[in-house]
C-alpha cells in the first residue's frame, strides 16, 4: 500500500562530492517497501521546484527506516542534499512495481551509476543458500563506484568496470555481462541504470543468454503525479504505452520498445 | 458552529465546492489509498474521446518555476471502454463524477455526450473545447463563439445530465466565450484549463517538449485564472467551476471570492496527494475563522 509520510531525517552520510546517503523513520513506508519500489520525495514545501523527485529505495528494515542514495543533479535534488539530520521531509511511498525475484536462478545485478540502489536492496532483502548474487557494476571511472561493505557483502561475486580502465575490467558492464551469459546457465537478470545501458543489456540477454533467461530492467521517466494520474511518464512498451511511475519502473525487459526510446531521446 | 458547504453550480448541487480537475486524477481511483475520493464534491475523469488515444511523444512534461507544461495529448482508454467497464470500478465513489469529452466536430462531441450521459454513476458532462495539446479541434474550439455555440448546442441536446464548458484561457476577452456557451445550454463554464506555452532546454538547444508547445499550469497561472473568472461573474453572474493553480484552501477562497460556485484542484493533486482532501479542511477552517456559515456566501463577495 501507499502511504504519504511526514518522515524523519535521521541520518546523512556523504559518499561523495555529489552523492549521499539519507535515513528516514518512516514506519508505514519501510514496513510496505519492496525491491524495485521508489520514493516520490517532496524536496521543498515552497511550490519551486513544484514536483516531487523520483528516487529508489535503496534499503528498508521492513519495520521502521527506509533509506536512498541520490546524486545531486539540479536544483531539485540540491535542495534534497541541504537538508539535516531531524528535519521532517515529506514522502509518498512505496511507489511502482518491484523486481520478481527468482530463487532457483543465479541473480545476475547490473547496475550503472546510482542504478546500484535498488539492486543492493534486492540482494540484501533476498541472501540465501538457494542461489547466487552476482554484481556487475558498471561506471564511467572509479571515483564514480559506490560499494559499502554491507551491500558489498550481499553479493557472493562482484566484478566492475569502468570506462577508463582505472578499477576492474576496462569498458561497460555489458561487456562483463555477455562473457557472463556466455559461460553460465539457469540465471536471472535484474539491471537498473542509465536507458542506453538497460537498452544494450536488453540486446546482450537477448543475443547471449540461455533461451528463457528471465530479464527485468528498472527504468527512468520524468513524473508528475507518479500514481499513474496524469500519463506523463509512459513508455512505448508491446502492449501500447505504459506508466513507468505505476506499471514500472520495473519492466519485463522484452517488453519495452528501446530502438523507440533511444531514437526519441537523441531527436 | 460548523459551515454549510453545499453549493450549487447551475442544475448540480454539490456537496462541498472542492472538486478535482481533469487529467489530474486518473480516472477516479487513482488516489484512493491516500484519501476516499467520496469526500471530495466531485471528480472530473480524464479526458475521454470516441477512439482510444495513445497520446503525444515523450517528454510529455517540464517542470517550470511554481508551474509545470504537460503536452499528454489526451492519451485516453475511449469512450467504449468507459462506458462498457470502467465505469463500474467507480460505483462506489459517492460523489458527482463529471466526464470529460474532446471531440474534432459538434457530430462528435453529441456522440460523446450521448453515450457517457447513459453511464448511471455519471452526474455531468464536462466539454472540453480547449485542449492545447491535439492538433485537430482542441484549442481552436474554444477561440471560437461560433463553435463554441455549435458545439455546446449539440452536447446539451445530447445528453441526459447537466453540461459544463471548459473554456480556453488562450483567447483576448474570455467573457464573450462563456456567454456562448451559457446561452447554448451549458449549465455552467469550467475556467480555466492550461495556458500555451513552452521551454527550451538550453543545453540540447532544443524544445524540451516533443511536441514543442504544451499547456502550463499549476501556481504559476493562478492569478491570471484568478482574473479571468472574476470578469466572467462580473459580467455574467454565472455558475462557474474555477481552477488554475489551487494549492491551499486559501487558494480556493481566493477563486470564491472572485465569483466561482466550486473549484477544482490539478496539478496541486501531484504535489500532495492528499491535496483535495487537505485544501477541503484548509476551507473549512477558513469558514470556521471568518464566521462563514454557508460556503456560498462566499460566492462572488470580493465584487461587493
Ligand atoms: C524510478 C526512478 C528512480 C530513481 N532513482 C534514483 C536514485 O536512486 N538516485 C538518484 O540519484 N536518482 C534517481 N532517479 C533520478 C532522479 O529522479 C533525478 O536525478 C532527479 O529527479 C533530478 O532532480 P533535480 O531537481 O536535481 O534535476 P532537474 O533536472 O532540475 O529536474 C527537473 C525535472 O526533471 C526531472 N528529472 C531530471 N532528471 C531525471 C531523471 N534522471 N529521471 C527522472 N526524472 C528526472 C525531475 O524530477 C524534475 O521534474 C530516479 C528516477 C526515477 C524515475
Ligand atoms: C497532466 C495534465 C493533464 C490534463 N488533462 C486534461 C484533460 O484531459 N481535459 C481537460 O479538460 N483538462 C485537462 N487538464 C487541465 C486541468 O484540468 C486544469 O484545467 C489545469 O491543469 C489548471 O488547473 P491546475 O493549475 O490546478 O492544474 C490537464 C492538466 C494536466 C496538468
Ligand atoms: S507520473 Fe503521472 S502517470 Fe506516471
Amino acid at each position: 500500500m501507499k502511504h504519504h509520510e511526514q518522515a524523519t531525517l535521521v541520518h546523512v552520510e556523504q559518499l561523495d562530492a555529489t552523492t549521499f546517503r539519507h535515513v528516514y523513520a518512516a514506519p508505514a513506508i519501510a514496513r510496505d517497501a519492496q525491491p524495485g519500489q521508489f520514493l516520490h520525495v517532496r524536496v521543498t514545501q515552497a511550490t519551486a521546484p513544484l514536483l516531487r523527485r523520483p528516487i529508489s529505495i535503496l534499503w528498508s528494515d521492513f519495520h521502521e527506516h527506509v533509506e536512498i542514495l541520490f546524486k545531486v543533479v539540479r536544483q531539485g535534488t540540491a535542495l534534497l542534499a541541504e537538508k539535516r539530520v531531524g528535519e521532517r521531509v515529506d514522502l509518498v511511498g512505496p511507489l511502482g512495481t518491484p523486481f520478481p525475484y527468482d530463487f532457483s536462478r543465479d541473480a545476475v545485478c547490473v547496475a550503472g551509476g546510482y542504478g546500484i540502489a535498488p539492486l543492493c536492496f534486492l540482494a540484501r532483502a533476498n541472501v540465501s543458500e538457494h542461489n547466487r548474487r552476482i554484481l556487475l557494476y558498471g561506471a564511467r571511472t572509479a571515483s564514480a563506484i559506490v560499494l559499502r561493505p554491507e551491500w558489498r557483502q550481499a553479493f557472493d561475486e562482484v566484478a566492475i568496470a569502468t570506462e577508463d580502465g582505472s578499477l576492474g575490467k576496462k569498458g561497460l558492464v555489458t561487456d562483463l555481462l555477455r562473457d557472463l551469459l556466455v559461460a553460465r546457465r539457469s540465471l536471472a537478470v535484474y539491471a537498473c541504470g542509465p536507458t542506453p545501458m538497460l537498452a544494450a543489456v536488453a540486446r546482450c540477454v537477448a543475443n547471449f543468454a540461455e533461451p528463457g533467461t528471465p530479464c527485468y530492467v528498472s527504468l527512468e521517466n520524468r513524473m508528475g503525479c507518479g500514481v499513474g494520474a496524469c500519463l506523463g511518464c509512459v513508455v512505448p512498451t508491446r502492449h501500447g504505452m505504459a506508466t513507468t511511475c505505476k506499471q514500472g519502473p520495473v519492466f519485463p525487459a522484452q517488453e519495452i520498445l528501446f530502438e523507440q526510446i533511444l531514437a526519441e531521446t537523441s531527436r | 458552529m460548523s459551515c454549510d458547504l453545499s453549493t450549487n453550480v447551475g442544475a448540480l448541487a454539490l456537496k462541498n465546492p472542492v472538486t478535482v480537475a481533469s487529467g489530474t486524477f486518473g480516472y477516479g481511483l487513482e488516489f484512493a489509498e491516500f484519501y476516499d475520493p467520496s469526500l471530495l464534491g466531485g471528480i472530473f475523469l480524464k479526458g475521454l474521446t470516441l477512439e482510444p488515444r495513445a497520446g503525444n511523444e515523450t517528454p510529455r512534461l517540464v517542470e517550470t518555476p511554481s508551474g509545470l507544461i504537460n503536452s499528454i495529448g489526451l492519451q485516453n482508454i475511449g469512450i467504449k471502454e468507459f462506458c462498457e467497464r470502467k465505469w463500474l470500478e467507480l460505483q462506489g465513489i459517492q460523489t458527482l463524477i463529471g466526464v470529460n469529452i474532446s471531440g474534432r466536430s459538434p457530430e462528435e462531441y453529441a456522440e460523446l455526450a450521448a453515450r457517457a450521459s447513459q453511464v448511471p454513476i455519471v452526474g455531468a458532462i464536462e466539454v472540453n473545447v480547449s485542449c492545447p495539446n491535439v492538433k485537430e479541434g482542441g484549442v481552436e474550439f474554444g477561440r471560437s463563439e461560433h463553435h463554441i455555440r455549435t458545439i455546446t448546442h449539440a452536447c446539451v441536446e445530447a445528453s441526459q445530465v447537466p453540461v459544463i464548458v471548459k473554456l480556453s484561457p488562450n483567447v483576448t476577452d474570455i467573457v464573450p466565450l462563456a456567454a456562448a456557451a451559457l446561452e447554448s445550454g451549458a449549465a455552467a463554464v469550467s475556467l480555466v484549463n492550461t495556458f500555451l506555452a513552452m521551454a527550451i532546454d538550453v543545453e540540447k538547444r532544443k524544445p524540451v517538449l516533443r511536441n514543442v508547445f504544451g499547456g502550463l499550469s499549476g501556481p504559476a497561472i493562478k492569478p491570471i485564472a484568478v482574473r479571468m473568472v472574476w470578469q466572467v461573474w462580473r459580467s455574467l453572474r454565472c455558475p462557474i467551476i474555477a481552477m488554475g493553480g489551487i494549492m491551499s484552501g486559501t487558494d480556493a477562497v481566493e477563486f470564491l471570492l472572485a465569483g466561482a460556485s466550486a473549484v477544482s484542484v490539478g496539478t496541486a493533486n501531484f504535489v500532495n496527494p492528499t491535496a483535495g482532501r487537505d485544501i477541503l479542511r484548509e476551507l473549512e477552517d477558513y469558514c470556521e475563522r471568518h464566521g462563514v456559515r454557508r460556503v456560498r456566501e462566499l460566492v462572488g463577495a470580493a465584487h461587493a
